[in-house]
């Protein structure tokens, strides 16, 4: 059996404390009795996610070096974990003012979740002066999105050192300069509610009012136990909430769109989220081990203060073998060439077609496309084949610099449009997932979006640490 | 009025003890004890054992039945349990039932037995932490690296300042033949020595041990039937702190050990400044900097340069004298956690067995006194006992 500390969560992923009325104390974590007051105190909630300053720390030489420390939030302190930190000089931490993240603390029987924290980031969120006006509209869309892409990135020329091939070549033939990777301590439920998180914030709504979250992924922590939960309650959602983990290669996430939008449509809740998020495994010196990227991105649809609103969604979908990984395998296999044209291309064009077709639009009718990318150079030939200027797709093509993120990657693209999207531009977003299938989308902005902010794609992959094929080998448990 | 006196006691070699179990080695110290003090095992009209993690070191609990079973008493045995502040809790409670006319005679032992958990030590201790600390990862070096460095930022504790305190209990440790590690260190060597936890290394950190004491305790009114030489239990004190290190307003003191000592001292009725042996609680060589200046030995900030003057000053090969406000005193005479060994739960009564010796004249050394102190602590300073004893 597992102990309570190993199987309860409000406390380390919300990381609830407890503040006296009578005395002013704040305590971690939450208390029922003031040790100050006695019977004479009344205790009430004190939320303690907020950045803090470090108090006191030690590096921990264990197998790989960790960080420990007591930092003060609010004037509460807490002992925690500095993950992201690339610090030798103890005494130098004193100070240092670090901000909550969502990781894996530590793996007992199960993999036990929490918020610690990391280095300041200094983002530079646009602060919203005033409390936006409540604009409903008749039919639900996004309201907010957030994209999380981890800090750590190698370069494929890193890679190919590794296992000796041409860096030129494989820099060419990808199209990917580099790629993200997750520290140790993170995996597809931490990018999730990172981004969940991120998307909340945009769009300020309380994650008491998300009805319905839906994950897509292909690499859950666990085989069996769902992952949907552990991000919904970490993102502070009531019990009430129907969750869901799915799995449809990397349109796994675009996939569960419509029914995010039907649950809020029929009025089940008033929000509902998608993620995308992988972790995403691959073969040492296969070619998906010079693509694969890391991270997560979520959409949060509500029918108030819509920033962009689906104007249609097709899907084209065939019984198609270009690449799987059956129960009990560790990688995927892939049909090599066979992956292109009958698999990436037919569904991603046929998808696009159909929708412009339904909606009775032309390519001409947008102003951005993002299409699924394994690498650079699909999307660009998608593109050519819809007839689309590469002027339209430069913005959400991003796989150059964090690799293909699987089932984040056209929702990471996108939410690269929606960082710079002007109200009233079309945007055409087509997924592709292997197996196969492509859920192709117009999405129209509204002049909501011209009003929020958020931590750009950007900006993300600017705020970047490179690490060599040592940790990446690590990190994919390649060098156990 | 005293509480006890302290008629004999033994103890056994400290160290990696790979040839001797839970039972061997509290047996060996019993045995020494009664020997000691002239007595057979049915004189014994009561048993009070300190012992950490057997429960998760050796895998067995319920010392008492053991102890009745090897010795064929059949007495009252009472086991106490407060993390490295085992035996030291069990000596005051001990002290009580004496004083409360319950029993003339009593027996106090503590015992560990760690390196049958060599490998998973590090968990065991880690128990004792707050769970949210451990929740985190904290280890009890992270621990003491967080209150060292805090002391450092504080108060200015240099680093060698902190290191002395090695070098200090290895010139000790040498001339204890009990103990587990019987050579010098220098400054350097401790400030070189592996990084267990920045700042924290391996030289700063008290070893794994095995090892057992035990002391035979009396009405004081009975002790000289027994011994010319005994000594008495003046005062003690015992207090808490919280579980969590982070929770408290000084991260630079522990309150169960300003508390405990305060009681202590009123008790028996002495000063800091009367106190010529201490016997303290060194886990890590920065508890001693923080003892020194919890139990008001030495005034807090001061305690650092004190010790380092002290090692410089003395020489090598010397016993270290500190000499603070016109009094001199010395700190673990036997080598301390540090330098004799840590086997956790035999810690507590270590210290007052090998205080006992020290004020009767059985250690060499330049310190005339009448009184010593022994301070004992769980934790990071969760529980704590202090008891001042005198002849």
């Amino acid at each position: 059996m597992l102990p309570k500390i190993s199987r309860e969560s409000t406390t380390r992923y919300l990381l609830k404390g407890s503040r006296c009325t009578s005395c002013g104390r704040t305590f971690f974590p939450e208390r029922s009795f003031c040790p100050g007051c006695g019977r004479k105190g009344r205790l009430e909630p004190a939320p303690l996610d907020a950045p803090g300053k470090i108090l006191s720390a030690s590096i921990l030489r264990l197998k790989r070096p960790e960080t420990i420390a007591v930092v003060e939030v609010n004037g509460c302190r807490i002992p925690t974990r500095i993950t992201d930190l690339e610090a030798d000089d103890v005494m130098g931490l004193i100070g240092l003012e670090v901000e909550p993240t969502f990781r894996r603390v530590r793996t007992s029987e199960v993999i036990e979740y929490g918020l610690i924290f990391k280095p300041m980031d200094g983002w530079s969120i646009k602060a919203r002066e005033t409390k936006r006006e409540r604009r409903i509209s008749g039919k639900a869309g996004i309201v907010g999105y957030g994209s999380y892409i981890p800090k750590f990135r190698v370069k494929v020329e890193e890679l190919c050192r590794a296992f000796g091939r041409d860096p030129d070549v494989y820099k060419k033939g990808l199209g990917i300069e580099e790629k993200s990777v997750g520290n140790l301590d993170e995996d597809t439920i931490t990018f999730s509610v990172e981004a969940a998180k991120r998307a909340l914030g945009l769009a300020d709504v309380n994650p008491d009012d998300v009805g319905f979250v839906a994950l897509g992924t292909e690499s859950p922590p666990y085989a069996v136990k769902s992952a949907v939960t552990t991000i919904s309650m970490a993102i502070g959602t009531s019990h009430g909430v129907r969750g869901r983990t799915s799995e449809f290669a990397c349109k796994a996430a675009t996939d569960q769109i419509p029914d995010a939008l039907n649950a809020v449509n029929s009025n089940e809740t008033r929000y509902s989220m998608v993620i995308g998020a992988d972790r995403a495994q691959a073969e040492p010196g296969d070619e998906l081990y010079f693509s694969v990227g890391e991270g997560g991105c979520a959409l949060l649809f509500g029918k108030s203060n819509v920033i962009a609103s689906i104007e249609g969604y097709t899907t084209y979908m065939s019984d198609t073998p270009d690449f799987w990984r059956m129960e009990g395998e560790e990688y995927p296999k892939h049909g090599g060439r066979f992956t292109g044209e009958p698999g990436y291309f037919r569904h991603v064009v046929n998808a696009a077609r159909n929708l412009m077709d339904d909606l009775g639009l032309r390519t001409s009718d947008f102003d951005y496309a993002v299409f699924h990318s394994p690498n650079s150079k699909f999307p660009i030939q998608a593109a050519k084949k819809l007839g689309l200027e590469m002027d339209k797709i430069k913005q959400g093509l991003v796989v150059r610099w964090i690799g293909n993120t699987y089932a984040a990657c056209t929702l990471i693209g996108l939410a690269s449009i929606l960082d710079v999207a002007k109200s009233n531009e079309r945007i055409l977003a087509v997924s592709y997932g292997s197996g196969a299938g492509s859920d192709a989308m117009s999405i129209m902005t509204e002049d909501a979006i011209e009003e929020v902010g958020g931590i750009t794609v950007e900006e993300q992959i600017r705020n970047k640490s490179y690490v060599d094929h040592d940790f990446y080998a690590i990190s994919k448990g390649v060098l156990k | 009025m005293e509480y006890a006196a302290i008629i004999g006691g033994g103890r056994t070699r400290f160290g990696e003890l790979w040839d001797r179990s839970l039972e061997d080695l509290i047996l060996s110290a019993g045995l020494k004890a009664l020997e000691s003090a002239g007595l057979e095992r049915r004189d014994i009209q009561a048993f009070y054992v300190g012992v950490f993690m057997q429960e998760i070191a050796v895998n067995q609990s319920l010392v008492a039945a053991e102890l009745c079973q090897m010795l064929g008493t059949h007495a009252n045995i009472v086991r106490i349990e407060s993390a490295c502040a085992s035996s030291g809790l069990a000596f005051q409670q001990a002290c009580l039932a004496i004083r409360s006319g319950k029993y003339d005679i009593v027996c106090v032992g503590g015992v560990e037995k760690m390196t049958d958990s060599y490998d998973a030590i590090s968990d065991c201790l880690a128990t004792a932490l707050d769970p949210w600390e451990r929740f985190y990862g904290f280890t009890f070096a992270g621990m003491y690296a967080n209150i060292m460095m805090r002391h450092m930022y504080e108060h200015g504790t240099t680093r060698e300042q902190i290191a002395a305190v090695r070098v200090k209990d290895q010139r000790h440790a040498k001339s204890n033949p009990n103990a587990q590690f019987r050579f010098e260190v220098g400054i350097e060597d401790v400030i070189n020595s592996r990084p267990v936890a920045d700042p924290i290394r391996l030289l700063d950190c008290s070893p794994i041990t095995d090892g057992a004491c035990a002391v035979i305790l009396c009405k004081p009114e009975l002790a000289k039937d027994y011994t010319d030489e005994p000594v008495y239990v003046k005062g003690m004190g015992s207090a808490t702190d919280t579980s969590g290190w982070y929770c408290r307003e000084d991260l630079t003191s522990m309150r169960s050990i300003v508390d405990a000592s305060k009681e202590a001292f009123a008790e028996a009725g002495v000063k800091p400044s009367d106190i010529g042996f201490v016997e303290l609680h060194d886990c890590f060589t920065i508890e001693e900097i923080i003892t020194l200046e919890d139990t008001g030995l030495i005034r807090r900030g001061s305690a650092g340069k004190v010790v380092e003057e002290s090692v410089e000053s003395s020489g090598k090969g010397k016993q270290v004298i500190y000499s603070y406000s016109g009094n001199e005193f010395v700190t673990n005479l036997r080598g301390g956690l540090l330098g004799d060994g840590h086997p956790v739960g035999a810690t507590g009564i270590t210290q007052v067995y090998e205080l006992c010796r020290q004020l009767t004249g059985c250690v060499p050394t330049e310190i005339e006194s009448k009184y010593g102190l022994a301070h004992n602590i769980g934790g990071s300073g969760g529980s704590c006992s202090v008891t001042i004893l005198g002849v």
